[in-house]
């Protein structure tokens, strides 16, 4: 038997199977029923979103939503007691410190430094 | 009685329309036919006989209460098999939310309900029962987007295009779906398949 009418066979036999399943009919008096609830006026069923129900919904999803977000910015705001925070904050000082340097003046040669060297080669 | 006759021979889609100008006649005419039809495949579905009643009268309450949203651009049955879907699936969900859903219920459920004879002796009706049972269960074991499809065609007869209007789903994923969900349960049924 070829590949594709093994799949046919096999997809016959199947709906063959689904059709012959049980049918589940209405039960008796269901019509009845419906109609003297119609004529109560009694409409509403658990399926029905009351507007309570509704807001309590509305009112979860933000709360949740709001610790969601408090969460994520609790981790995410700089904070000044972190170090790589206070690296940060120091760098400007750093460059102010190096600005006014008190040791800048060794940096270069005082001018009776190159005196004092031209003295003692002319003194050779 | 004339004027129920006449009634009786209207198309889905003129009782729908009688109903909305306020006869109520043309209201039970629409149950009487779709009662049934619905039952099997909400029942299908939920496989819970109690569930699947009250889902029933949700479904005509909602036909009752909200029969001018019906536009005759589609199909009465696309109509009122969308509402009994829709609020099959809501019940899926709560039911697995709650973890209460057992797929066992149809073999424990008390409540008699009506089940069609098909003229089987009680040796075969034996080995006709539990091949229901094993086929029932395959079909429970399908994602939702599977079975739903799956049942619509090949338990209710509905056609693609109508079938892709109720799950507001393209024509292509709904062949897709079918087959996909015929193939898992070829699968599953294997040994029935021989």
């Amino acid at each position: 038997m070829k590949e594709s009418d093994n799949m046919n066979y096999q997809e016959n036999k199947l709906r063959k199977h689904l059709n012959n399943l049980p049918k589940v009919n209405a039960p008796d008096g269901f019509e009845e029923k419906l109609y003297a609830r119609i004529e109560r006026g009694d409409l509403e069923t658990e399926y029905t979103e009351s507007s309570s129900n509704l807001w309590i919904a509305i009112a979860s999803s933000a709360a949740g939503l709001a610790i969601a977000f408090y969460s994520f910015g609790f981790f995410s705001t700089p904070s000044p007691t972190l170090p790589q925070n206070s690296l940060v904050d120091e760098t400007p000082v750093i460059e102010k410190q190096l600005e006014d340097d008190p040791t800048d003046s060794l940096k270069t040669a005082p001018k009776s430094f190159d005196k004092g060297v031209i003295f003692v080669k002319d003194k050779k | 009685m004339m004027e129920e006759t006449k009634l009786s021979e209207m198309t889905d889609e003129q009782l729908i329309k009688a109903f909305q100008n306020g006869e109520m006649k043309a209201y039970r005419l629409l149950v009487g036919r779709y009662k049934d039809p619905l039952m099997n495949y909400i029942f299908n579905f939920v496989n819970d006989v109690q569930v699947s009643e009250d889902i029933l009268q949700e479904t005509f309450l909602r036909l009752y209460k909200n029969k001018h949203y019906y536009k005759e651009v589609a199909k009465f049955s696309t109509w009122i098999y969308t509402i009994a879907g829709n609020l099959a699936r809501t019940e899926l969900r709560k039911k697995k939310r709650h973890r209460l859903f057992s797929i066992h219920n149809y073999m424990n459920e008390d409540k008699d309900f009506e089940i069609v004879d098909d003229g089987l002796n009680p040796e075969q009706q034996t080995s006709s029962d539990m091949i229901q049972a094993e086929v029932k269960d395959a079909i429970q074991k399908l994602p939702d987007s599977f079975k739903e499809a799956v049942l619509l065609r090949d338990v209710q007869g509905l056609d693609y295009e109508e079938i892709s209007e109720i799950l507001k789903t393209p024509l292509g994923t709904v062949k897709s779906r079918i087959n996909r969900g015929r193939a898992r349960l070829a699968k599953m049924l294997k040994h029935l398949m021989e």
